[in-house]
């Protein structure tokens, strides 16, 4: 097996999500912000795609430029916003003056179709990672898991079971193979077959 | 478990506290430390969700054994997590 250093093989990165890398602004003047996007679940596509469209003539009228999308699946939520028990996750990593920020934060929260946003600044050597997929593997795994100790159960069990039928089978051989063995049997043999003597050869008997 | 191993290595990295383990809370050691961790990210639900308890608060340093520093990241995480609706304030 390929052993990775930890410092390669860093945050979210992982086997099944080998598309990780680092994002680069594309100006001295600009920097790598995360706007991560919360639209109604339960909303027409039309609406989604309105929103998506005013997002974007957003970002182009204050010179942001996008370097990934990331458009996570339907999903539901921890708790109820505005009625809403279903949302959609639209995940933004652009490259944009800080000046900027404080309208397009102003502007996303004037926005009709938006629940939640939240712009944050990156982390230093920050990878992208597909966290939908991250999720949906974490989610296989964990059922896979869940098989797996399913199978462990009822081999244990059928293993219980078949010791148990192996007990009930030898238990009566035991009692027998005690028994001539105890001191006491031995003399009561003897004594009886000495009544039996007696009795038998008892004259008020008629045979 | 064998299989249980087995599959690990297909599933995503997710990190999980050390409150299970036999050594005194307290003396605990890191697993965010341990894996290499530089920054914790709000969006990775599978390893925020082992850090709440059922009521959704945040478990003590003292049972988990994260660092300070860890620990510091972790609850930016989890409140821009309970934010954008990925976890809850209260269950």
């Amino acid at each position: 097996m390929r052993q990775i250093s930890p410092r390669a093989y860093s945050w979210g990165a992982s086997p099944i999500n080998p598309m990780a890398h680092t994002l680069e602004p594309t100006s001295e003047e600009t920097r790598v912000y995360e706007i991560a996007i919360l639209l109604p679940g339960d909303g027409a596509d039309k609406e989604k795609s309105e929103s998506l469209r005013n997002i974007a003539e957003l970002f182009k009228e204050k010179e942001v430029t996008i370097l990934k999308k990331d458009e996570w699946k339907r999903m539901g939520l921890a708790y109820k916003i505005k009625g809403q028990e279903t949302g959609q996750y639209v995940i933004f990593y652009v490259s944009a003056k800080p000046e900027v920020l404080k309208d397009i934060d102003q502007q996303l929260k004037i926005e009709r179709g938006v629940l939640r946003h939240l712009v944050i600044k990156l982390p230093p050597k920050y990878e992208v990672v597909d966290w939908s997929l991250h999720f949906t593997a974490w989610k296989e795994g964990l059922a896979k898991e869940e098989e797996a100790r399913g199978h462990d159960r009822e081999e244990e069990l059928k293993k219980k079971i078949v010791q148990r039928a192996t007990r009930k089978v030898l238990k009566p051989e035991k009692p027998a193979e005690l028994r001539p063995a105890e001191p006491g049997a031995e003399i009561s043999t003897e004594e009886l077959s000495e009544k039996l003597g007696e009795l038998i050869s008892d004259e008020n008997l008629n045979l | 478990m064998k299989t249980s191993t087995s599959n690990l290595s297909l599933m995503p990295r997710v990190i999980h506290p050390q409150t299970g383990s036999t050594t005194p809370p307290g003396k605990r050691n890191c697993p965010f430390t341990k894996a290499g961790v530089e920054s914790i990210d709000w969006k990775d639900y599978p390893t925020l969700r082992n850090f709440t308890d059922y009521f959704g608060n945040i478990k003590k340093r003292y049972y988990t054994g994260v660092s300070l520093r860890h620990q510091k990241m972790l609850r930016k995480a989890v409140e821009h997590a309970r934010f954008m609706g990925l976890l809850p304030y209260r269950k």
